[in-house]
């Protein structure tokens, strides 16, 4: 089942549910909606989510931040599993799994699989993955 | 209180719909009748600034007008507070009887906000 | 995009493209960046799309509104109100509110997003027209529309709400 705006590969998980956004999905546990970009800078910070470095793979767990020019943080999604294809080697070919604001389905979509992606000028979008992995343990 | 930001008397006015910008024309200082008495349609233009705490409140505005020992008014006009500047577009027929200094006052829940005065001219006679 | 600029705020590619903001701010901000209300803004300005116009077709959209089921054209009316959003009458000061006022739980995100749009009018400047009629004390004036050119561009028009030239007889004189 593809949800409109997806390419023919991408699936949707679930039927349109509310009750949680993206940012819910992510850090809430599917419980809430997490209301505003401020709530969000806390947890990245909190949980140390930091920029990959150099060389480093995407693994899944990861997440994908996408920033848009003057509107800020539009929408973060997990990556559930970096796979090579004969195009790219392998851990670089990331799939995410997308909750569509706080009334869509989740959909499971390649990284630059988005609309924005295809005018990716025209909307100042800026994709970033991060990843928390180096969390340490506080005792 | 809200504290005034301008208050004038003019002819004519116009705010931009787009730009939310307001243009005032033909400021009246001085008016130089043909005859007694004369209709004058002015607008009174004012706004006040707020610290945002007036949002929803009532006020009344009054408009007083006096020339001499003549005195029209108050007009009042009721309004609620509706934005960080709220704005009031007047429009005035004012009756002049005779020559002299026309002081249009603007009262805020009445307190004195602010003054404008048209001087009135003698009407010009034709000596020969 | 379809030629109307209302329709197109009820297309597919639309909506694909607003489901993406999670949060209000968001949605608004991306709509205000959007072609569709782009082009509903570059209407009203223009006088190509009148306020009535866009009256009936939000009236349009509510009458798909049913009890417990998700209001379908809720990205369409987030659409019409970042476009009034910048325009300054009393006609979408209203709508707006309206719309704020829903608090719905089947409309998604636009009564949030009118409400983001009334606070950013209310930190600017609000109007109020009044004349002393014979008749009444407090009747607002009518208004109309001028537009004119802005420099030499002629697709370059400013709307200006101008009294209209009244008759002095219909106000009450203050005589002094």
């Amino acid at each position: 089942m593809r949800w409109r705006g997806f390419s023919e590969r991408s699936f949707q998980r679930c039927q349109a549910v509310s009750g949680y956004n993206c940012f819910g999905h992510l850090w809430a546990s599917r419980r809430t909606c997490i209301p505003d970009q401020p709530a969000c800078d806390i947890v990245l910070e909190d949980d140390g989510f930091r920029a990959l470095r150099q060389g480093e793979d995407v693994q899944p767990g990861d997440i994908v931040l996408y920033w848009m020019g003057s509107v800020g943080l539009l929408h973060v999604a997990e990556v559930m599993w970096n796979h090579s294809d004969e195009q790219n080697s392998v851990g670089s070919n990331p799939w995410v799994l997308s909750k569509l604001d706080a009334f869509g389905p989740e959909i499971y979509h390649h990284l630059s699989d988005t609309t924005y992606h295809r005018h990716q000028a025209q909307y100042e979008l800026r994709v970033e993955i991060r990843t928390e992995r180096d969390r340490k343990s506080p005792w | 209180m809200p504290s005034l930001e301008y208050f004038l008397v003019a002819r004519a006015f116009s705010v931009d719909q787009w730009t939310n910008l307001v243009s005032v024309f033909e400021i009246v200082e001085e008016v130089h009748p043909p005859a007694f008495p004369v209709d004058l349609p002015l607008r009174a233009i004012c706004c006040w600034n707020s610290t945002g705490e007036e949002v929803g409140k009532d006020f009344q505005a009054s408009i007083v007008l006096r020339r001499d020992e003549a005195v029209s008014g108050p007009h009042h006009v009721n309004f609620t507070w509706k934005a960080r500047r709220h704005r009031l577009f007047v429009d005035l027929n004012v009756n002049v009887q005779g020559p002299g200094d026309v002081v249009v006052e603007l009262n805020l829940n009445g307190a004195h906000s602010a003054s404008h005065t048209i001087t009135v001219h003698q009407v010009a006679t034709v000596q020969g | 995009m379809v030629n109307n600029p209302l329709e197109s705020l009820r297309s597919g590619e639309f909506d694909a493209r607003m489901h993406w903001a999670s949060t209000p701010e968001a949605l608004f901000a991306l709509l205000s960046k959007s072609e569709e209300v782009r082009a509903l803004r570059d209407g009203l300005r223009q006088g190509t799309l009148h306020e009535q116009d866009a009256g009936e077709f939000a009236s349009q959209l509510m009458r798909a509104f049913q009890r417990g089921v998700l209001f379908p054209h809720d990205l369409a009316l987030c659409g019409l109100a970042v476009a009034l959003s910048q325009w300054h009458t009393e006609f979408a000061r209203e709508f707006l509110r309206s719309v704020a006022g829903l608090r719905l739980a089947e409309m998604r995100m636009s009564w949030r997003v009118a409400k983001i749009a009334l606070e950013k009018r209310e930190s600017g400047s609000q109007s109020e027209y009044r004349s002393f009629r014979s008749d009444s004390i407090s009747a607002p004036r009518a208004a109309f529309v001028v537009f004119h050119l802005v420099g030499d561009a002629p697709d370059k028009h400013r709307c200006h709400v101008l009294p209209d030239s009244y008759d002095a007889t219909e106000l009450e004189p203050c005589r002094v």
